[in-house]
C-alpha cells in the first residue's frame, strides 16, 4: 500500500489505540482522568471539551502569531507574498492555455480541425471551443457510449483508465481549466458557506449525474442509434462557456444565433448559476456536478500522482481534514484532488506526495514511527503506555522544510538531495516549455496552414474549346496579367500548375481543348478573391484539399464575358439566404441513382445535412420524410457529410429508413468531384444544417440547428 | 478593538460585494428570461437581441468588478487578521473515536454497562443510515427500470423524453438525498450523547489489560503477517489497469473509436453543446 510505507497495520493499529487515548485526554478536549469518577464525566466533558476548545483556539491564534511570517505585514509586498501564484495555480494556468493553444481559433471564429483532437486532454474542456486542440475525455465517452452499437467504446475507456491510473483527481486540483475557473472566482471575498455534512451528501449528487446523463441517457438512446450526450447537451457549464458563447462572441458567427433557443436558455441559466454559487462555494461544481470528477475519483486509491497518507505517522488529530475545503473523509479518498494544502498542516508529516521517494529519498524516514511493534500482545494499557508520546531518537534526522511545505510532487527538497530534486524540476519546466511551444507552434502554424493550405483549382474547357466555339480563353485570379506559360500536356491533376502565392495573381491563355485543366495555390480558407474571365460559359471548380483527400471548395458559373464574379457577392453563388445554390452531384445510398440538384429545378428543395453521429440530425429525419410525402413539389435530399461513411447504410437499414422519398445522398469528398458541405455547410461544421432552395435554385431559408416539421411547411409555403 | 473594527469592515465589504455578485447574477438570469419569454414569433436570440437586454448589466457589472478590485486593494492595506477557529463539532469527534472504541466482547462488565448507551447511539445511527440507504438503493432500482424500459424513450422528442424522465425520477431521487440529509443531521444532534459514551468507555479501558482480546488477537495477526503484501497487491492493480488501458486504446484505434472521437471533435453537434 502507498499509505503505509514503512510500517504495518499493527503499529497503525496500535498507533489508532494510542491516539484514542490521547485524543481523549488532550487533543479533542475530553477529559479522561483515570481517577475521576464516572458520574462526573458526561457533565465534565462538555464543559472540559468547551475550555480547552477554547484553549485551543487561543494557543492557536498566539502560534499564528509568533509564526507570523513578515511578509504577512501590512502593505503591497506583504499583499503579493500572500496572493502570488503558487505552483499549483501556475500549472492550472499552464494546462489551460496547452489545452487551448489555438489562439488562431479566437480570432477567426472558427474551431480548431487538426488531427491533435484525436487525442483527449484530461481535464474538462469543451472541444467545441475555438482554441480546444484536445477533445474532451467527457464528451468523447458520451459519443462513444452513444455509438456503442456501432462500437465498442473502447478507445475513450482506454484514455479514461489510463489517466485515472497516472492522475485521478490530480486533474481536477492541478490540471483542470473548470477548476481553476472555480478557483479564481472563489478567491472574490465574500462569506464562504464550508463544508458541513449536508454538502457531504451532495457530493454524491455527481455519481447520480454520471449514471443518469453520462451513462444511462447515452446508452439508452443508443438503442434507438441516436447520440444523445445528456450531460453536454442539458448541464455541462463548460460546453455552455467555451463552445457556444466563445463561438457566438465572435462575429462571424451571427448566424449561430438563429439556432439559439430554449436550450441555450437553459444552459445558460446553469452556467450562471453554477459560476455564481462558485464564489461562496469552494469548487461548486466538482463537488456536487462533475461526473468526471466522480469518475476520476474511482482511481484515487491507485493513481500514481497524488496524495498519501503514511498512517504509520498519523496520529488522527482531524488537522488534515478541517484544512480541506473539499468533502472528503480522510485524506487521499475519492474526494480529494491532491491539491496539498493539507501536506504544510499535518503535524508529524505524515501526509506525502504519491512518487515523493523518487523526487526526495528518505523524505519517509524525516519522522520515526510513533510506536514499535512488541513481541508480546499488547495490552490497551500497553499500547497507552507504549505509545504515549510521538519519540524522536536523536539519531534520527530532523524533518526537513521541503517535505512539509511541498507544494508539487516535483518540489524541491532542501539538504543533500536538493540536488536531484532540482534537476527534476528543471526538467520538468525545461519539458513543460517545449511541449506548450511545440503544440502552439503546430495549431496555429502547421497544422493551421495544412487545413487551409492547398487549392486546387480546375478549369474546364471541354465544352467550349472541344467544341470548337471558341480557340482561346483567359483566365486569371485576382486582377493579375501576369501569365503562366501554357505547356501542352501539363495541368493534369497530377501535374498542375503551381500559383506561388495568395496574392501571385495569375492568369493564362488556354487554348488547347483539355477536360479539365489543374492549378494550385496555397490560400487562406477564409480568403475572398476575385476570379475573373473573358469566356462565357467557363466552369471554374475550386478544391480544397485536406489529408490527401480532395473537397470541392466552390463551385460556381461564370455567365457573360469578362465577368468579375466575387464570391461572396450577394446574388451570387453562395449558401447564405439570397444566394444562388452551387450544383453538385453526388451518390445516393438505398440503391437508388445519382442525385443532381439542377435536376431538381422547378421543385423545392431541402437540403439537410446529418451525421450519424448527431443525435439532433437522426432525431429531425422522420419531419422531413413526413414533409416530402405530404408535398410532391418537394425534394429532400439528406446529405451524410460526415467521414463515417461506411456506416451509413447500414444504419439506414436499421432504422427502416430504406423506403423513404427522401433521398439520402453520401458526400465522400472524392466522388463524383465534391464535398457539398464544404460548400453549403456554412462555417464551422455545425450539425444539423438545412437549406431551403425554391424553384429558381436560390437558397431561401437556412436553418441552423434542428428544425421541425411545421417550421419546414412554413419555409416551404414562404 | 481595531481588529474587530477591521474584522467588521472586511465583513460588511464582503457582503456587500456578496449581495452585488448575486445581483449581478440576477440580472442576468432576468435577461435570459426576458430574451426567453419576450420573442414574439422571430428568431429568439440575435446579437440585438442580447445586447439590448445585457446592455443595462454593464453598469452593474463594472460596479461588481471594480467592487472586486476595491476589496483586494482593502485586503492589501488591512491584512487579514485570523478570525477564531470554529471549535471541532462534537459530530466529528465521534467520528474520529469511532473507530478506536475497544471490540465487543473486550474489558470487563463496567465496560461492558458502558457500551451499552454508546451502542444504542449507534445503533439508531445505522438505522437512519440504513433506512437512508434502503430509500436510496430502491430509488437507483426504480431509475435503472425506468432507463431500461424503452418505451420512455420512443416518442421522437429526446427533450421531452428527457423532462419526463426528470419528472419521474428526479424527486425520488431528491427524496433520497433529503433521507441522507436527515440521517446526517441525526447523527449531528445525537453526537454529543454519543460522545459522552465514547468517552466514559475510554476512560474505562484506560490502564484496564484486555489480554487475549480480540484487538490482541488482531495485533498477534498482523504481526506474524508484516509484509508489504498491500504494495504488491497496489502495483498489481496498476499493472492490470495498465495493460487494460494500453490494449483497450489499441482497440479503439483498432476498431475506428479513435477516428469517431476526432470526427466528433473536429465537427459541431450543435445540440450537444447547447445551442439549440
Amino acid at each position: 500500500m502507498e499509505d503505509t510505507v514503512t510500517q504495518t497495520g499493527l503499529d497503525a493499529e496500535i498507533n489508532d489505540t494510542n491516539n484514542a487515548v490521547q485524543d481523549a485526554a488532550q487533543a479533542d478536549a475530553v477529559d479522561v482522568a483515570a481517577d475521576a469518577p464516572a458520574a462526573d464525566v458526561n457533565a465534565d466533558d462538555n464543559a472540559a471539551a468547551d475550555n480547552v476548545a477554547a484553549d485551543n483556539v487561543a494557543a492557536d491564534n498566539a502560534a499564528d502569531e509568533q509564526t507570523l511570517p513578515p511578509e504577512r505585514k501590512k502593505g503591497l509586498r506583504a499583499w503579493w507574498a500572500r496572493h502570488k501564484p503558487s505552483k499549483r495555480r501556475l500549472i492550472q494556468i499552464y494546462a489551460m492555455l496547452l489545452y487551448n493553444a489555438n489562439i488562431r481559433g479566437f480570432i477567426s471564429g472558427d474551431i480548431f480541425t487538426g488531427a491533435t483532437k484525436v487525442a483527449c486532454v484530461p481535464g474538462l474542456n469543451c472541444y467545441s471551443c475555438p482554441g480546444a486542440v484536445g477533445a474532451c475525455p467527457l464528451g468523447a465517452l458520451q459519443n462513444a457510449l452513444a455509438s456503442t452499437g456501432a462500437r465498442a467504446p473502447y478507445y475513450v475507456f482506454g484514455i479514461i483508465l489510463l489517466y485515472g491510473l497516472i492522475f485521478a483527481r490530480t486533474v481536477c486540483g492541478w490540471l483542470c481549466p473548470m477548476g481553476l475557473g472555480q478557483d479564481l472566482l472563489y478567491k472574490i471575498r465574500s462569506p464562504k458557506l464550508k463544508k458541513n455534512r449536508v454538502t457531504k451528501v451532495l457530493s454524491y449528487l455527481k455519481y447520480v449525474i454520471l449514471a443518469v446523463l453520462v451513462v444511462g441517457i447515452p446508452v439508452v438512446y443508443a438503442i434507438d442509434q441516436t447520440a444523445v450526450p445528456g450531460f453536454c447537451k442539458y448541464i455541462c457549464p463548460a460546453g455552455a462557456f467555451e463552445g457556444a458563447i466563445m463561438l457566438l462572441l465572435h462575429p462571424s458567427n451571427d448566424s449561430m444565433f438563429t439556432m439559439l433557443g430554449a436550450l441555450f436558455s437553459w444552459k445558460t441559466v446553469v452556467l450562471v448559476c453554477v459560476l455564481t454559487a462558485s464564489i461562496f462555494i469552494y469548487r461548486f461544481f466538482c463537488r456536487f456536478l462533475c461526473p468526471l470528477g466522480a469518475l476520476y475519483g474511482l482511481f484515487n486509491r491507485f493513481a500514481l500522482l497524488g496524495i498519501k497518507v503514511n498512517k504509520s505517522k498519523c496520529t488522527n488529530c482531524g488537522k488534515c481534514v478541517d484544512k480541506c475545503k473539499m468533502d472528503i473523509t480522510k485524506v487521499g479518498d475519492h474526494e480529494c484532488i491532491s491539491c496539498g494544502d493539507c501536506v504544510d498542516v499535518c503535524p508529524t508529516k505524515a501526509i506525502t506526495w504519491k512518487g515523493s521517494k523518487v523526487f526526495m529519498k528518505n523524505v519517509d524516514d524525516s519522522v520515526v514511527p510513533v510506536a514499535t511493534v512488541t513481541e508480546k500482545a499488547p495490552t490497551l494499557a500497553d499500547v497507552a503506555v507504549t505509545a504515549a508520546p510521538v519519540p524522536k531518537p536523536a539519531s534520527a534526522p530532523a524533518p526537513t522544510p521541503a517535505t512539509s511545505s511541498v507544494s508539487a510532487p516535483a518540489a524541491v527538497a532542501a539538504g543533500p538531495k536538493r540536488d536531484r530534486a532540482f534537476w527534476t524540476k528543471v526538467v520538468a519546466i525545461v519539458l513543460a516549455a517545449l511541449l506548450f511551444v511545440g503544440v502552439f507552434t503546430y495549431v496555429n502554424f502547421f497544422a493551421a496552414a495544412g487545413t487551409e493550405a492547398t487549392y486546387d483549382i480546375v478549369v474546364n474547357t471541354s465544352k467550349e474549346i472541344a467544341t470548337g466555339k471558341a480557340e482561346y480563353f483567359d483566365f486569371a485570379i485576382g486582377d493579375s496579367t501576369e501569365y503562366i506559360d501554357y505547356k501542352s500536356g501539363s495541368g493534369t491533376k497530377d501535374d498542375p500548375y503551381i500559383i506561388k502565392s495568395i496574392e501571385g495573381i495569375y492568369s493564362m491563355r488556354i487554348t488547347d481543348a483539355k477536360e479539365d485543366i489543374y492549378f494550385r495555390y496555397t490560400a487562406s480558407k477564409a480568403k475572398e478573391y476575385t476570379v475573373t474571365t473573358d469566356y462565357a460559359e467557363l466552369e471554374l471548380r475550386v478544391y480544397y484539399v485536406f489529408s490527401d483527400v480532395r473537397y470541392s471548395m466552390y463551385d460556381y458559373r461564370v455567365d457573360g464575358d469578362k465577368l468579375k464574379l466575387d464570391l461572396k457577392q450577394p446574388g451570387g453563388y453562395g449558401c447564405n439566404v439570397g444566394d444562388k445554390c452551387y450544383d453538385f452531384t453526388l451518390s445516393c445510398y438505398n440503391g437508388k441513382p445519382d442525385v443532381k440538384l439542377s435536376d431538381f429545378a422547378g421543385k423545392t428543395v431541402l437540403i439537410n445535412f446529418w451525421a450519424t453521429w448527431c443525435g439532433p440530425c437522426v432525431n429531425e429525419l422522420p419531419a422531413f420524410e413526413s414533409v416530402c410525402n405530404a408535398n410532391d413539389d418537394v425534394v429532400v435530399i439528406a446529405i451524410h457529410s460526415a467521414s463515417v461513411t461506411d456506416e451509413v447504410q447500414p444504419f439506414i437499414d436499421s432504422k427502416g429508413w430504406r423506403d423513404w422519398n427522401v433521398l439520402f445522398a453520401q458526400d465522400l469528398g472524392d466522388a463524383k468531384d465534391s464535398k457539398v458541405y464544404t460548400m453549403l455547410g456554412g462555417r464551422n461544421g455545425a450539425y444539423p444544417r438545412t437549406l431551403v432552395v425554391d424553384p429558381a435554385g436560390v437558397i431561401t431559408k437556412v436553418f441552423n440547428g434542428s428544425v421541425t416539421e411545421n417550421a419546414l411547411l412554413d419555409a416551404i409555403k414562404a | 478593538m481595531r481588529v474587530a473594527r477591521t474584522n467588521k469592515i472586511r465583513f460588511w465589504c464582503e457582503l456587500a460585494l456578496s449581495i452585488l455578485s448575486v445581483g449581478v447574477a440576477i440580472g442576468f438570469l432576468v435577461s435570459v428570461a426576458l430574451i426567453y419569454y419576450g420573442h414574439d414569433g422571430g428568431d429568439m436570440y440575435s446579437r440585438d437581441i442580447v445586447w439590448n437586454k445585457l446592455k443595462y448589466l454593464i453598469a452593474p457589472m463594472a460596479v461588481w468588478v471594480a467592487a472586486i478590485i476595491g476589496c483586494f486593494v482593502l485586503s492589501v492595506l488591512f491584512p487579514d487578521n485570523k478570525l477564531p477557529k470554529a471549535p471541532v463539532s462534537a459530530a466529528d469527534k465521534v467520528k474520529r473515536l469511532r473507530r478506536r472504541m475497544p471490540a465487543k466482547g473486550e474489558g470487563d462488565s463496567a465496560v461492558a454497562a458502558a457500551r451499552i448507551p454508546y451502542a444504542r447511539a449507534e445503533l439508531w445511527r445505522y438505522i437512519a443510515y440504513g433506512v437512508a440507504s434502503a430509500f436510496a438503493l430502491g430509488v437507483a432500482i426504480y431509475t435503472i427500470v425506468y432507463l431500461a424500459d424503452h418505451s420512455h424513450f420512443t416518442s421522437g422528442e429526446i427533450n421531452a423524453d428527457v423532462l419526463a424522465l426528470v419528472k419521474n425520477v428526479l424527486p425520488f431521487i431528491a427524496a433520497s438525498f433529503v433521507l441522507f440529509v436527515g440521517a446526517t443531521v441525526y447523527e449531528w444532534a445525537v453526537a454529543k450523547r454519543e460522545l459522552s459514551g465514547m468517552t466514559k468507555l475510554l476512560m474505562l479501558c484506560k490502564g484496564m489489560p484486555i489480554a487475549g482480546s480480540p484487538l490482541a488477537r488482531k495485533l498477534d495477526a498482523a504481526a506474524a503477517a508484516v509484509s508489504d503484501k498491500a504494495d504488491i497487491i497496489t502495483w498489481a492493480v496498476r499493472g492490470v489497469v495498465f495493460v487494460t488501458a494500453i490494449v483497450f486504446i489499441s482497440l479503439g484505434i483498432w476498431n475506428g473509436g479513435a477516428r469517431d472521437v476526432l470526427y466528433k471533435a473536429i465537427n459541431i453537434c450543435t445540440e450537444c453543446i447547447g445551442l439549440g
